[in-house]
């Protein structure tokens, strides 16, 4: 059976949208499930996360995209198979906006592998351009990493005119799993008036629980590790193998 | 909601919105570029010599690739 492939976007930075994808992965891999997370970001902060120097490789997801190059040649195995990224895939974009069908690119290459997968996740990055396209394009389903505070519901209303324009010119079938709310602070009442907010206004799914604002997932980063292998008994990881179960039920029918 | 006609810029990330009428692209099995090309440069990729097997192959003609230039078997789109 094919992999399904969830894209992670929210075109505002620094939403925990690499924090969100990598723990899902793990998340998802703790149930048994074979996942591939793709970064999808010239930051390379869901490599780095996986503890792979991104300055070190030679070969990245921008060969895919780029050169062609099969994705298989350039995964790592870590926690979870990871299709990495460095800087060099800033230059992609330039690349990709010459080309013919350049929506396409990574859809095209992760056809040779979905059959080897249960779950594609990708990590998009934090803009709107050519490679948040591809992602968006290459899924069957988003989710939207969203951090309770204000102006957060201005990314959220852009993400879904975005995803209208994908629906319309790539990808008809792209359907939106929901928001995981992120850096949640359960004591403001601000954070729970930005979620009820976002959900009125948009119509768009809140998936439980949220996940809380901790140093713990800084520190999983900077050990090359998910939440769940650094800290399995911390909320956030515990949050995470939560939404990770609630992702999975939402592909079981 | 539909797609908002006012705001072009942003489409133009996308292939659709710079196709152009009376134009076709041409996917080659060698290089695997996808280019696309006006009729009459067609006509020129065609020249002297060319083959059609529609429904044989996947990459049903056999002409002179616009990207790498080698005469190879490529695909024709004619929307894309």
């Amino acid at each position: 059976m094919s992999a399904r492939v969830i894209a992670f976007a929210n075109q505002k930075g620094g939403v925990a949208k690499t924090t969100t994808t990598f723990s899902i992965a793990a998340g998802l891999n703790g149930l048994g499930k074979r996942v591939l997370a793709v970064d999808l970001d010239p930051q390379a902060a869901l490599t780095y996360s996986a503890g792979v120097d991104p300055d070190s490789l030679a070969e990245t997801v921008n060969d895919v995209l780029v050169r062609r190059l099969p994705v298989d040649k350039v995964v790592i195995t870590r926690e979870v198979d990871i299709v990495p990224a460095n800087i060099d895939l800033a230059g992609a974009e330039a690349v990709l906006l010459a080309k013919t069908g350049r929506e396409y690119a990574l859809q095209r290459a992760l056809r040779d592998v979905v059959e080897d997968y249960d779950y594609v996740l990708i990590d998009c990055p934090p803009s709107l351009g050519i490679l948040t396209i591809n992602g968006l394009t290459a899924a069957q389903q988003v989710v939207i990493p969203l951090q309770c505070e204000a102006l957060s519901h201005r990314g959220v209303g852009q993400l879904l005119e975005t995803l209208q324009d994908i629906r319309h010119f790539t990808n008809p079938n792209l359907a939106l799993i929901g928001v995981i709310p992120t850096m949640y602070d359960g004591r403001s009442r601000h954070a729970r008036e930005v979620l009820e907010d976002v959900g009125s206004r948009y119509g768009v799914e809140i998936l439980e629980p949220a996940v809380r604002k901790s140093i713990r997932f800084a520190e999983a980063s900077q050990a090359g590790v998910s939440i769940m292998s650094y800290a399995p008994g911390h909320p956030g990881a515990e949050a995470y193998r939560q939404l990770a179960s609630v992702i999975d039920e939402r592909g079981a029918g | 909601m539909s797609v908002r006609d006012d705001v072009p810029s942003k489409h133009a990330l996308y292939t659709k919105s710079d196709r152009k009428a009376r134009t076709l692209t041409v996917e080659c099995s060698t290089c695997r570029e996808e280019t696309r090309v006006s009729y009459l440069e067609l006509a020129a990729l065609l020249f002297p010599v060319h083959v059609h097997v529609p429904l044989v192959k996947y990459h049903h003609s056999w002409m002179r690739c616009p990207a790498c230039g080698r005469r190879t078997w490529v695909r024709l789109h004619l929307d894309r």
